[in-house]
């Protein structure tokens, strides 16, 4: 469930500025931070960071 | 099951002995005799079975202590390696983006130009799961041969819980959405940015030194995001303020500002933003300065569906009149009346990845903008005046790589207009 509902938030969060990035050019370590770093910019609440990064982690 | 069999065998036996004694058998010793030998058979069987439950039970006790003693190995092993970087309280990445361009215009006395490279690292390490610290500096090469170096922010943010993060330092500036969000080279549609949102003399404040609240939360299905800081504000230049970050402030009067916005469709989002601050005049040679009110207020929207990339932002800021140097060097303070800034631009660009499925056409990705810059008040603050249209050519090689040419038409309301031909590459990491 996670998965899918951040598969949906990395798709409508990250392309409102700028192309989505592939989950293959970052490690999970790196996810965990330039997540962390999003959520802040572009104002995106703590859960949906969560399911965004979960998403990203299993997919790259 | 031997016991039962031994007592089986038994009454058998004593059945047969009983019925041969009383003489009345009516089965033949034959017939008694096979029925022995099948329950012998049934006897041995069982022996066997039971040696079999043995062999068996030994097995397994084997493979649990062989289980016990690698589990106490892994234990021993886990307890002396180090926890791997994933799993560090403290974990650093570095982030960025580097940019190159060519610049050629029909301004009087430029030259075609390859304008100096641009590396703008952002670096990036986190406490456990509730405090970020991001860093972004800019290193430019100069005109001189020399090197400029900048810091764009350098900020803590607490993440407080999922609808608040506390940030504390020098941060980008959240009121509108180029500076916060759209002007890193590899993220802008176009190699420059709009008329008037500009790093010198622009409208659109930079960043500031202080603290500030943000985050996002829902609203019914909608979704909302909230920025509220306050900084030591903006300070005057020979242009009007200068909407960048001090370190300190020149007056007790601190900034206010912030920007929230709603998603009133999934795709499209709309902004508000304001900012307040009291400015204190420039210090000349000689002669006292005044200070004077400083307001903003701006609008925004993004349309992001699809292939479609669609926005537009209006800022209009005030600045009450005030005795000012324009350059410290002067010799007496200029009375300079009240002056207004408006400055908007709105822009599109579309993947072409909508209207074909060859891999190279669905890279390229055209976008055009329109952007001014206008000045009522103070002669001496229009030197940027300008209305700009911008038309590019986008190529994606990968998301965040893209080569991008542009022509721009920039008409000033006080010097002759200026044709532009822009190329540029940007990779952001």
């Amino acid at each position: 469930m996670r998965f899918a509902r951040g598969a949906k938030a990395w798709a409508d969060n990250c392309g409102r500025c700028h192309n989505i990035r592939n989950p293959k050019e970052f490690s999970d370590k790196n996810w965990s931070l330039i997540v962390k770093h999003m959520r802040v910019r572009a104002n995106i609440d703590g859960e949906t960071a969560k399911d965004i990064e979960a998403f990203l982690k299993a997919s790259n | 099951m031997r016991i039962g069999h031994v007592v089986g065998l038994s009454l058998a036996s004593l059945w047969l002995l009983g019925s041969s004694a009383a003489g009345a058998a009516t089965t033949s010793i034959s017939d008694l005799q096979k029925r022995v030998d099948a329950l012998e058979q049934q006897v041995k069987q069982a022996a066997k079975t039971e040696q079999e439950l043995e062999a068996l039970k030994a097995e397994l006790k084997a493979a649990e202590d062989k289980a016990a003693a690698a589990q106490a190995t892994a234990e021993k092993v886990a307890a002396i390696t180090p926890p791997s970087d994933d799993d560090s309280l403290i974990k650093f990445h570095l982030d960025g983006a580097v940019v190159a361009d060519f610049v050629a215009s029909d301004m009087k006395g430029s030259h075609n130009s390859f304008v100096a490279g641009k590396f703008l690292p952002i670096f990036l390490a986190s406490y456990s799961d509730w405090l970020l610290f991001e860093g972004h500096m800019e290193f430019t090469s100069n005109s001189d041969g020399s090197t400029n170096t900048s810091l764009e922010y350098a900020q803590l943010d607490f993440l407080v819980n999922d609808w608040l993060t506390v940030v504390a330092g020098k941060f980008l500036s959240p009121i509108g959405q180029f500076q916060q969000a759209l002007h890193p080279p590899w993220i802008n549609k176009l190699p420059d940015r709009p008329a008037g949102f500009v790093e010198d003399g622009g409208d659109e404040p930079l960043n500031d030194v202080g603290i500030m609240a943000r985050g996002g939360f829902p609203v019914g299905s909608m979704k909302g995001t909230y920025a509220v800081y306050v900084g030591n504000g903006p300070r005057m230049g020979d242009m009007g303020p200068v909407l960048e970050g001090f370190a300190n402030d020149n007056n007790d009067d601190k900034a206010f500002g912030g920007r929230v916005s709603l998603f009133v469709l999934p795709h499209l989002e709309i902004g508000l933003s304001g900012m307040h601050a009291k400015i204190k005049g420039m210090e000349a040679m000689a002669g006292a300065v005044s200070q004077a009110d400083y307001e903003l207020i701006g609008g925004d929207f993004a349309y992001t569906r699809g292939n479609w990339d669609v926005r537009g932002e209006y800022i209009h800021s005030h600045l009450g009149a005030i005795n000012s140097a324009l350059d410290p060097s002067d010799p007496a303070p200029t009375a300079i009346p009240a002056t207004t800034w408006n400055n908007w631009y709105v822009q599109a660009a579309y993947r072409l990845a909508g209207v074909s499925d060859n891999p190279v056409i669905a890279n390229f990705e055209p976008a055009i903008r329109y952007s001014q810059l206008h000045v009522d008040g103070f002669n001496g603050f229009k030197g940027n005046e300008e209305s700009r249209w911008s038309a590019g050519l986008d190529y994606w090689f990968a998301p965040s790589v893209v080569a991008k040419i542009a022509y721009e038409n920039r008409h000033f309301p006080h010097a002759a207009t200026d044709n532009v031909f822009h190329a540029q590459v940007a990779f952001g990491f």
